[in-house]
């Protein structure tokens, strides 16, 4: 069963997005920003992050170029899942290392069909 | 409240005190409703998730799944989490809105009437200096792009 590491300061969000994947089949484990993901991700591995931008202590890119940094995450899938939509966000996104970008609201059909997609 | 260009090249407008100080309030007033109404959405969802979750967690029973009049409950419920992200957008369009409010009032009270000698000078936070993040202006599903 594909563990994933859920990111997101929301508690609501983060109880819909662990809902829509543990329906799915997967497992997910939560964390509240992006210094608690980073301590989970260096416990344990996981198939796929799907992360928040706009979080306290550190945000999504941040995140995102912390576990590039680290040769155990160097290729797994990172999705972001924001309510940030411009360009230059999804451009900086791009840079820091993201698989992809999806904008909130989520729809679970379409996220299960992403994350299928690169959940290799 | 004639405009005074004598002093500096800035252009600048003098406004009576007592009306500073009463956008001031007013603006301070905004800030608190806004931040009630944040705690209302907080507790509202909560209660929500508590439902949806029970609600889903019942329709899991292993002695439902076969019933086919549920299929179309558990599809709606499904259908809802859409909706139900709506409480995180509120909350970042609040909390935004609520910072550049509260910046404002306490930068126009320190320009029309600075602090005096010893008085403590309020902590504001930093005012956002880039748009509100959220965008949407339906709880319709956003984009997805893959790189």
């Amino acid at each position: 069963m594909p563990l994933i590491l859920a990111v997101d300061d929301s508690p609501s969000m983060r109880k819909m997005v662990s809902f829509t994947l543990s329906g799915a089949g997967y497992q997910v484990v939560e964390a509240v920003d992006g210094v608690d993901a980073f301590e989970k991700a260096m416990t344990q591995s996981f198939d796929l992050v799907l992360t928040d931008q706009n979080m306290p202590r550190l945000d999504g890119l941040g995140l995102t170029r912390k576990l590039r940094e680290h040769p155990k995450f160097k290729s797994t899938p990172i999705l972001m899942l924001t309510t940030e939509s411009s360009d230059l966000m999804k451009q900086a996104g791009r840079a820091a290392g993201a698989t992809g970008w999806l904008v909130k609201p989520f729809d679970p059909a379409r996220l299960i069909e992403v994350i299928k997609k690169v959940i290799k | 409240m004639q405009p005074d260009q004598t002093a500096c090249s800035v252009p600048t407008v003098e406004l009576p005190v007592m009306l500073v100080a009463e956008v001031q309030d007013s603006l301070l007033v905004v800030v608190h409703d806004l931040n009630r109404l944040d705690g209302l959405l907080t507790h509202a969802m909560e209660n929500l998730m508590q439902r949806f979750t029970s609600a889903s967690a019942d329709l899991a029973d292993p002695s439902l799944q076969a019933v086919k009049e549920l299929a179309g409950v558990r599809m709606a419920l499904h259908a809802a989490v859409t909706e139900l992200q709506f409480q995180d957008m509120a909350s970042q369009l609040i909390g935004h809105t609520s910072k550049i409010l509260q910046g404002c009032a306490y930068r126009l009270a320190s320009e029309a009437m600075g602090y005096e000698d010893g008085e403590a000078v309020p902590f504001v936070e930093d005012v956002p200096d880039r748009p509100n993040p959220v965008t949407q202006d339906e709880m319709q599903a956003g984009s997805v792009e893959l790189f």
